[in-house]
């Protein structure tokens, strides 16, 4: 007998052998989850049309005792003209009650789905089967998982499953607030044995092995984030102490919020719904509910409200909804998952336009079910943005075009040495108070007058701008002393610069540097020498840079002096670039190296079809670009403006909406005037800095360098073809593709003591492929994270990739401790991996043909999304990560960054 | 005065033969004197164009005609142009016009200098061990100093100023001279001087 809950939970194990294997070739799939539930625990029958003809669903699906000739058990009603198009599903929930309410004994169970198909004659059926078994010790669930965040006021579902002996035992369930464990009498309770612990009976085990009751939540806000530890415990005369006693589930305590705002996915794909924070102004935002997480809204009317965003001190003090459309709408929702319950919040007309120099109007959205006119936190209520930190949504104006303040400019020289400056401010800065400083290094060859896009444009969003003279030709680390002197000579003459007007009204302590081509090497080097203390000014410290972002940089100087170290670090590369072009043949033009040194936060935005000199302004000058789809200096200038205006609202300021604007994929969302169109490709990439543990790294490559292990320490396997760890580094001087370069066209890693690393592989389209981590009991708790977020790039050069050029697509997959599993794939968002930028003119970066770069994009998959629609996966429990490159996909990947973030 | 006037006349026009493509060229055509000019400074400032960063006080302020390959401004690493033992700052970019001005530090003789084009490297690695080497190089292939008759009409009465930000305003007024499309630069080296308060 296994009494101890460790061990119950490793009994558990098992269910992941008998996981139904997927039934190759079958039109339309059914899978359960789990495969081998507990006695009356849910059961969620997914149903999948893998065909190419629409699948039309009868209006009852039959669950069978035994396989699908058994007898039936009951009828499961479906929604009134179900429809399944290609690759879509549906899922159909069982609670093992048979058509008279009784549970069912354990035992095989089947649910048999019928369907007619296109034009194929009569109806027909798929079969998939789930084991109802006793568990070999007691089992406790708080609904249906281990570990589960439970909003104020909702009842949770406790299920104890007992082995055989338990059958008609009383069970006592225990609650605590400390975590534990503590042993007592050589007996380890998964509790903290605190003075808070308290017990209760709750019930006797069923003839079936069961008991389930609903045990109601408080409803006091003061209660939000509280935990509360579990365990229950059953008589057994034999047993230590005298109980048998089940693992130990936790519960948190949270406000009644819910992600609501967001889009339906189109094409429909699963997860179907994206929830989002930031909205363009003029597009339509939906409610998107998933009843199979909030089951207690089934079938429950709501009125909606979208009203001007509160704090929640400010919601605790002021219940009163106002709806900003000028009536609330009215909603039911039904049992029919995330698609049966979206709803159209409005078409776009929401004002995103702050008034001021802000970025995006916040919104909360509120489900007021008892119709009252008030947010009931205490009752039954529901709100998007019931938060001190965010918004519900925030509905953000164009950022391509200038802000609201009038911009004057001045021109003049400190004296001495590339003193010559250009500083851009509101022209209202007198009336203002202290507004933070970006500063602009041009590169080689250019000019400081050439940034009026970038002063004009922050200035009128309330920076003050100042672009100085740089003096890049002896090289970057004299551009980087250039730098140094005109900052500290520009807050050193804030009283003479424009008459005076700057004088108390320039933030020091808020500095972003902006720095292009050797300016960009440049900035970083001097933010480097002020890191490491070789540089120090009277006028400001290192604390004060809060942004660096270097468009093209070069690398003359590598590891040890260009080095962003912690700063939150930013490259622009333009992929036609014939001046910093990237090219294997040399590393001081290689802009991806700095980048991939940054310690902490750090981004990419990188442009197709743009060029060198396409980043300023001087429109008479060399674009230096070469290569199809040239997008010229305007588009880049029209895409270049909002992405930088995030990045420093971001960063400098802490905005909340712009960050949807730094990963979001452009395809799908990007700032209202930003070109679009084939020619028009942007690759975005964003890894979190770990201040204050707010991320989970699986994999970074960076240690353990043996494939079959993660940095982290997790087991790694893999199915796929060649692959190869190593630095993310192009290790000849050409981007051909050859099979000794197995990281051909990577440019992310420099030389000596650089060590970005990576894993490449590649799969041919014959057979699904996979790269699985087999998680350490440390990483299980998927739901403590919002996203998992990765880096991925497309192979340059390689046979796999070239024989389909066009945006790769693959499957991310979660499996849990019981055997469940569930997959989303990365282009259900709107995009996959773009395909490399096929430059065809000089430099050739190669020979025989043309040079390609493979250039990473960041992947970020919501969590919640892969228990989308009542997917059986505890998020609290998640024993693998699997990549899964099914047929007939052909490619090679390369990827980095693997981790969880919030 | 003849043959100066035809080289930069042809220049200008491109017709020369290194005027363009001379990339694809072995040995570069080295820059030819249009204006040269002493210069005195009251105080002294800091030469960056080379590893020792040494204080400048005196030197020359040159106008060379070269060749626009050679001058086509990159951020990689390009041509450094050498004045004898010194590097040669450059103002300006030139490329377009032909005619690059320079700020040379020391105190010599043009017509004993060598004026020519070595190893592409950042000016700011350049160190005496590493110029003595590119020396040697041009002057076996050739290079020759500039000869006095060539020196006689380009050569200025020597500009007594009080610092490096008075010398760059007067390598404004060349280049607007001798590249006037540079326009940008040449405003931003105008840009009035901030008053001390």
């Amino acid at each position: 007998m296994h009494r101890v809950s460790l061990v119950s939970l490793l009994s558990l194990a098992f269910l992941v052998l008998a996981s139904p294997a997927r039934a190759q070739g079958q039109p339309v799939e059914v899978s359960a989850h789990p495969a081998a539930p507990l006695p009356g625990q849910k059961v969620r029958f997914t149903v999948t049309n893998h065909g190419t003809e629409l699948v039309q669903a009868l209006a009852t699906c039959i669950v069978h005792q035994g396989d699908c000739t058994g007898s039936e058990v009951v009828a499961l009603s479906l929604p009134a003209g179900l429809q399944l198009p290609s690759d879509g599903s549906y899922t159909i929930t069982w609670d093992q009650l048979d058509q008279s309410g009784q549970p069912v004994p354990t035992g095989d169970y089947t649910l048999e789905f019928l369907y007619t198909s296109g034009t194929t004659p009569g109806t027909q059926s798929a079969c998939g089967a789930a084991s109802v078994q006793l568990p070999a010790a007691p089992v406790l669930r708080l609904d249906g998982v281990t570990s589960v965040q439970k909003l104020l006021n909702d009842p949770v579902e406790i299920l104890v499953s007992a082995d055989p002996s338990g059958v008609g035992q009383p069970v006592t369930l225990f609650a605590d607030v400390g975590p534990g464990p503590i042993t007592v009498g050589g007996v380890t309770l998964p509790v903290g044995g605190t003075p808070a612990m308290v017990a209760a009976p709750i019930g006797t085990i069923s003839p079936l092995g069961t008991l389930s009751v609903s045990l109601p939540m408080p409803n006091h806000p003061d209660l939000a984030g509280l935990q509360i530890y579990f365990f229950a415990a059953i008589p057994n005369a034999a047993a230590p102490l005298g109980v048998d006693v089940t693992n130990g589930a936790d519960l948190t305590l949270v406000d009644r919020t819910a992600q609501l705002a967001g889009n339906t996915l189109v094409p429909a794909k699963y997860p179907f719904f994206q929830h989002v924070t930031a909205f363009n102004a003029g597009s339509p935002v939906e409610l998107g509910l998933d009843t199979t997480r909030y089951p207690q809204v089934v079938d429950k009317t709501a009125d909606v409200y979208v009203v001007a965003a509160k704090t929640r001190a400010e919601w605790l003090a002021d219940r009163s909804l106002t709806d900003v459309r000028g009536a609330p709408g009215t909603v039911t929702f039904t049992s029919a998952g995330i698609q049966g319950n979206t709803f159209l919040l409005d078409l776009g007309t929401l004002n995103g336009s702050t008034g001021d120099t802000g970025m995006g109007v916040p919104y909360d959205v509120v489900l007021d079910f008892d119709r009252d006119g008030q947010f009931d936190m205490d009752g039954d209520d529901l709100a998007d943005g019931y938060s001190d930190t965010e918004a519900g949504f925030y509905v953000v104006h164009d950022l391509g075009q200038p802000g609201p303040l009038a911009v004057s400019s001045v021109e003049y020289d400190l004296g001495g040495s590339f003193m010559q400056q250009i500083v851009y401010y509101p022209t209202d800065i007198a009336q203002m108070g202290q507004l933070p400083l970006a500063v602009v290094a041009h590169g080689n060859g250019h000019n400081f007058l050439w940034y009026p896009h970038i002063g004009n444009h922050l200035a009128s969003y309330g920076y003050v701008v100042m672009s100085h003279a740089n003096n890049t030709g002896p090289g970057p680390a004299t551009a980087a002393q250039s730098t140094f002197n005109n900052v500290d000579g520009f807050l050193a003459n804030l009283g003479s610069i424009a008459g005076g007007v700057l004088q108390g009204h320039v933030d020091g302590s808020r500095m972003a540097w902006i720095g292009h081509s050797r300016g960009g090497e440049g900035v970083t080097i001097a933010y480097h020498r002020m890191f490491i203390g070789a540089t120090e000014s009277a006028f400001f410290q290192t604390s004060d840079i809060q942004f660096v972002t270097a468009i093209a940089p070069t690398d003359f100087t590598g590891f040890a002096r260009a080095h962003p170290h912690t700063i939150p670090y930013h490259v622009w590369v333009g992929q036609a670039d014939t001046d910093v072009h990237g090219c294997a043949d040399t590393d001081l033009t290689q802009s991806y190296q700095l980048h991939d040194r940054a310690e902490q936060t750090r981004q990419t935005i990188s442009l197709y079809g743009a060029g060198h000199g396409d980043f300023h302004a001087a429109f008479g000058q060399s674009p230096w670009a070469g290569g199809p789809n040239l997008i010229g200096r305007a588009a880049t200038h029209q895409i270049m403006l909002p992405y930088l205006l995030s990045l420093v609202k971001h960063y400098v300021e802490g905005n909340v909406p712009a960050k949807d604007y730094l990963w979001r994929q452009y395809e799908s969302f990007h700032a209202i005037s930003s070109p679009v169109g084939p020619s028009f490709v942007v690759n975005l990439t964003m890894r979190e800095g770990d201040a204050e543990a707010t991320k989970l790294v699986i994999d970074d490559f960076q240690s353990n360098p043996e494939s079959n292990l993660a940095s982290s320490g997790a087991a790694v396997s893999s199915t796929v073809i060649a692959l190869a760890e190593g630095h993310l580094d192009d290790n000849d001087i050409a981007f051909n593709w050859v099979a000794t370069d197995p990281f051909n066209g990577f440019t992310n890693n420099g030389d000596g003591v650089d060590d970005s690393a990576g894993v490449v592989f590649s799969f041919d389209g014959a057979q699904q492929y996979e790269l699985t981590y087999q998680l350490l009991p440390s990483q299980k708790r998927f739901d403590q994270f919002t996203y998992l977020s990765f880096r991925a790039a497309q192979g340059t050069r390689h046979p796999f990739t070239q024989a389909v050029l066009g945006d790769l697509s693959f499957r991310v997959t979660l499996r849990d401790g019981a055997g469940n599993e569930s997959s989303v794939d990365i282009d259900a968002y709107g995009g996959g991996l773009e395909e490399p930028y096929q430059r065809n003119e000089q430099p050739t970066c190669g020979f025989g043909a043309f040079g390609w770069n493979s250039e990473f994009e960041t992947i970020r998959i919501r969590l919640s999304d892969f228990i989308r629609n009542g997917r059986a996966l505890d998020l609290a429990d998640i024993e693998q990560l699997v990549f899964q490159f099914p047929p007939p996909v052909m490619g090679r990947v390369g990827m980095d960054d693997i981790e969880l973030v919030k | 005065m003849i043959t100066i006037l035809l080289k930069t006349t042809l220049l200008a026009a491109g017709t020369l033969p290194f005027a363009a493509g001379a990339q694809s060229l072995a040995v570069p055509r080295e820059p030819v004197v249009l204006h040269a000019q002493r210069y005195d400074l009251a105080k002294p400032y800091i030469h960056w164009w080379r590893a020792e960063k040494p204080q400048a006080r005196s030197g020359w302020l040159l106008v060379l005609a070269a060749d626009p390959e050679m001058l086509r401004p990159s951020q990689g690493e390009t041509p450094v142009l050498y004045v004898g033992a010194q590097t040669a700052e450059r103002i300006n970019l030139g490329d377009q016009s032909g005619h690059v001005v320079v700020l040379v530090p020391g105190d010599f003789e043009l017509t004993e200098t060598p004026i020519y084009w070595g190893d592409p490297v950042l000016p700011e690695r350049v160190d005496a061990r590493w110029i003595d080497r590119e020396l040697r190089q041009a002057r076996d292939r050739g290079v020759r100093p500039p000869t006095p008759d060539a020196m006689i009409t380009v050569l200025h009465d020597t500009l007594r100023l009080e610092n490096e930000n008075q010398l760059r305003r007067a390598a404004a007024d060349l280049i607007e001279k001798y590249s006037p499309a540079e326009s940008d630069l040449i405003r931003g080296l105008r840009v009035p001087l901030l008053p001390k308060k």
